[in-house]
């Protein structure tokens, strides 16, 4: 029995998810500096819309930040504001090197430190995406993602095979969002307002969500109150139900699209995007998999 | 006769026996610094804890269970790594949003006094979603937090650096109130509570 268990979690694992996540992960980053864009220093800057004083308050003592690289910066000449440009035009280098694939374990080192600098300077604004493009990036440190469709496998083909490594941290990450999923399904049914629908309502008609006109949830309570039925059974069950191959894909696809509908909807796009990258992230190649079976073409023998 | 063919038997099989067993030894390991010898099943042993740590730490934060732990010098050690590690990596945190409940959110009214004594009311510019949704967030983070003061400061500051007309900033922390959906039927809308969360004003000066 143990030597099944070993034999599970050891099992190697292909190199092409890995590297569909670490593409994602790269092109999402990119695109979370590009929403940020002219109010870059509004956000993390020293003077932005919360002073970096009070952010710091958020971060474990001993830990670097970027007040620490201003301070060692100016003892050269560099202003505050350059400072945080060079970090900057950093991230953007690790990230873009991420993408391609270029130098892939140091990049991802490099962007998930920068990452880390940014998030702790802008702390006071920041929300669940930026700790889940956190949690992203710290994945792609530890996994081979360099191992396909990068140059690191162009200079080294013997890289482009099937690993240990590669099949393990995708367990892990798999591990993660179940947990996540789990504790957070069951956090929402602790409280009354996911079981009635008041949760779907209140998210929908708050003024920072309001995208569309959704008063008309109040006169047909019964729809809701079914959305947030459905969200308990697919946040509750994800822990199960993407072990079951049966149902494993109809989990993941209603999942990421109840997060399709989280960015349209209540305009988190950045957050959708970011948990709908984590998910095919791990289950995106038993999604191709099943997909494969499922639409693959009924082979007829041969006439005798 | 019809037959299907699970791909399952086309790729695993094939990952397993033939392109993995023709890999190196670093292929087959958890490990796959340059280390070999007697040094490479250590650090695949030392990998394996530290996945079993991460884990041990995940689940301690969603599940509370640093509430139940003794008052113990070591849970106090344990407690003094998890919170490093959060910090770090942000794996063991609270991962309940809009649980158990989704809480009314939030408005922030930034009213700033001329020397002159002109009134006006500013705003953080906030032109796409993301912004928005930081901006929502921020004023979340500094509500009820003992830091609050320090927000206030804080964004009283940023309106006194880009308008240099204004001299004191009132700062005004407000909450939305949701109705129900039965409420909504019965005529009530979204509305700002009477009350303010938090009302402080801030000088230049004093900047």
């Amino acid at each position: 029995m143990l030597d099944r268990i070993r034999a599970r979690l050891t099992s190697p694992g292909p190199p092409q998810p890995l590297a569909f996540f670490r593409i994602a992960v790269a092109a999402f980053c990119l695109a979370k500096i590009a929403a940020t864009g002219s109010y870059f220093f509004d956000v993390f800057g020293p003077d932005g819309f919360v002073e970096w004083w009070v952010a710091h308050w958020y971060l474990a003592a001993g830990f670097p930040d970027l007040e620490d690289f201003v301070a060692g910066a100016a003892k050269i000449g560099i202003s505050e504001k350059q400072t945080v440009m060079l970090m900057l035009a950093g991230y953007v280098a690790f990230l873009v090197a991420l993408l391609v694939g270029f130098m892939t374990r140091a990049a991802a080192i490099g962007s998930f430190a920068m990452h880390f600098f940014l998030l702790h300077a802008g702390y006071a604004l920041a929300y669940g995406m930026d700790f889940f493009t956190h949690i992203a990036l710290f994945y792609c440190v530890i996994m081979p993602c360099g191992d396909c469709w990068s140059f690191d496998a162009r200079r080294c083909p013997e890289r482009r095979r099937w690993s240990v490594q590669a099949g393990v941290t995708r367990r892990m990450l798999k591990l993660q969002l179940c947990i996540i999923y789990t504790s957070s399904g069951i956090a929402k049914a602790a409280g009354p307002q996911w079981w009635t629908g008041e949760a779907i309502w209140r998210s929908m008609v708050m003024p920072v969500f309001t995208q569309v006109d959704a008063s008309w949830l109040a006169y047909h309570a019964w729809f809701p109150a079914m959305l947030g039925w459905s969200v308990l059974l697919l946040e509750a069950g994800y822990g199960i139900y993407v072990w079951v191959p049966s149902v494993r894909s109809l989990w993941i696809l209603s999942v990421c699209l109840m997060h399709a509908g989280i960015a349209i909807f209540l305009g988190m796009y950045l957050f959708g995007a970011i948990m709908i990258i984590l998910n095919l992230g791990g289950f995106g190649y038993e999604l191709v998999r099943d997909a494969v079976v499922l639409f693959r073409p009924v082979e007829s023998e041969a006439p005798v | 006769m019809a037959t299907r063919i699970d791909p399952q038997d086309r790729i695993e099989p094939r990952a397993a026996t033939g392109a993995v067993q023709s890999a190196g030894a670093a292929r087959r390991s958890l490990v796959r610094a340059r280390i070999g010898g007697f040094l490479r099943p250590i650090a695949s042993l030392v990998a394996w804890h530290l996945i079993a740590i991460h884990f041990i730490l995940v689940l301690l934060a969603v599940t509370g269970g640093w509430a139940r732990l003794p008052d113990h010098t070591v849970s106090r050690v344990v407690l003094l790594v998890s919170n490093y590690y959060a910090d770090l990596t942000f794996h063991n945190r609270d991962f309940g949003f809009f649980a158990p409940e989704v809480y009314a959110d939030w408005t922030l009214h930034l009213v700033g006094t001329t020397a002159s004594g002109a009134v006006a009311e500013y705003a953080f510019p906030t032109t796409n979603r993301e912004l928005v949704i930081k901006y929502y967030s921020m004023i979340g983070r500094s509500a009820g937090n003992e830091a609050r003061e320090f927000y206030g400061r804080s964004w009283a500051d940023w309106i006194m650096r880009h308008h240099e007309e204004v001299v004191s900033v009132d700062v005004i922390v407000n909450r939305n109130i949701v109705p129900t959906m039965d409420e909504f039927r019965n005529g009530d809308r979204v509305r700002e509570a009477e009350e303010p969360e938090y009302r402080a004003t801030f000088d230049r000066n004093s900047s």
